[in-house]
């Protein structure tokens, strides 16, 4: 399968993000921002911070921002758990600096 | 690199002379070629298929709705597009992408006309994007009015995936706040002219330039542009290379939280132009 079209893309890195964000929130992760887009060339750009909250507002907390680049089996982009497994690892790269 | 010719001087303080009648555009630099326009003006197409109606532009639905409205906008009339929230909307959705994905090289302009509504609750984490200019195949860069609740609201470049970011940035080497002392906000229900020139660092040096002026719409003319961002010391990407894809994504916040009522953002126009190869 050839990576798709960057809109078709586009879409499995925003489900993509969705499974980091889940699984995130049930290991305890507070999220300030959590960015992921598909690349031309294949990859997932996932960009990562902590947040804390003072008051009503979300902080970013500075020195946890984080860029990793997933390599991505676009065959299995359409699988569920193929993005879980994705999203662990992801979260367990993030959660090891 | 070669040298940038600006149409005006790059003045920062209230004292800049009243703007000439001109071009739409009073900070494109001179002798830009033209990459791509969106007017958002193609009252022929209802639903944003094939870009919204542009030629070379793309359109992939998501977490809002797309409409066009016919609301008389300041640079393309009659039409906007527009992206809704709807009430019960969370955080860290996009509404959708509407994008441009060729080569822009390594010096771009990207000017746009657009507005929040005028009930925006700015997201909890201050982060409300509009549009993202990539680079390297990478979402590099993003612009935001920053605020949360009905706070006030100031623009910010901000930076991701490679880039380094500034070291005269105020707070955090990625956020590239106005250093101008003049960084007017951005009013709701208004709307504003951004403009912003970038240009990617040369590999392993400090010396990108990004600049932003904005200007707002009173209903029949333009205010003065007040330069809010002038940095020109950026790491967009320490092995340099060229900006790329240009998207509107609209994405609220940040993580979490939900909207009460509706709300949205509106682009009248977009525009792209690059140095002559």
């Amino acid at each position: 399968m050839s990576i798709p079209d960057y809109g078709s893309r586009w879409n499995v890195a925003q489900d993509l993000k969705a499974v980091i964000f889940q699984q995130a929130k049930s290991r305890g992760l507070f999220l300030y921002d959590l960015d992921v887009h598909a690349s031309a060339s294949g990859f997932m750009g996932v960009n990562m911070i902590r947040g804390e909250l003072v008051g009503d507002v979300v902080h970013e907390v500075l020195d946890t921002r984080q860029y990793i680049r997933a390599a991505f089996d676009w065959e299995r982009s359409a699988d569920p758990a193929y993005l879980s497994e994705i999203a662990a690892s992801i979260l367990g790269g993030y959660e090891a600096g | 690199m070669g040298s940038v010719t600006f149409r005006r001087p790059l003045v920062s303080d209230d004292a800049a002379p009243a703007e000439e009648p001109g071009p739409d555009w009073p900070n494109e630099p001179e002798g830009y070629t033209l990459v791509t326009e969106h007017p958002f003006s193609n009252a022929s197409v209802t639903n944003s298929s094939s870009g919204g109606g542009a030629t070379g532009w793309g359109y992939a639905p998501r977490s809002g709705t797309f409409a066009r409205r016919e609301n008389n906008p300041p640079m393309s009339s009659p039409y906007s597009g527009e992206g809704t929230y709807g009430a019960g909307f969370t955080g860290g959705n996009d509404l959708f992408t509407i994008y441009h994905g060729s080569d822009k090289g390594n010096l771009v302009f990207l000017g746009f006309v657009h507005r929040y509504s005028d009930n925006w609750v700015g997201h909890s984490s201050g982060v409300n994007k509009n549009v993202f200019c990539w680079a390297n195949d990478q979402a590099t860069t993003y612009l935001s009015a920053q605020g949360s609740g009905s706070g006030t609201l100031n623009a910010q470049l901000r930076l991701q995936a490679q880039a380094q970011g500034s070291a005269s940035a105020p707070n955090n080497a990625l956020n590239l706040e106005g250093n101008t002392g003049n960084s007017p906000a951005i009013q709701r229900g208004v709307w504003h002219r951004w403009e912003l020139f970038l240009q990617m660092n040369t590999s392993g040096q400090a010396n990108g330039i990004a600049r932003l002026w904005l200007s707002s719409w009173n209903g029949s003319a333009w205010s003065e542009p007040k330069l809010v961002l002038d940095y020109d010391d950026v790491i967009f990407d320490p092995s340099g290379g060229t900006f790329d894809q240009v998207e509107w994504v609209g994405t609220w916040g940040g993580i979490g939280g939900t909207l009460s009522e509706s709300q949205y953002q509106q682009m009248d126009h977009i525009r792209i132009t690059r140095a002559a190869a």
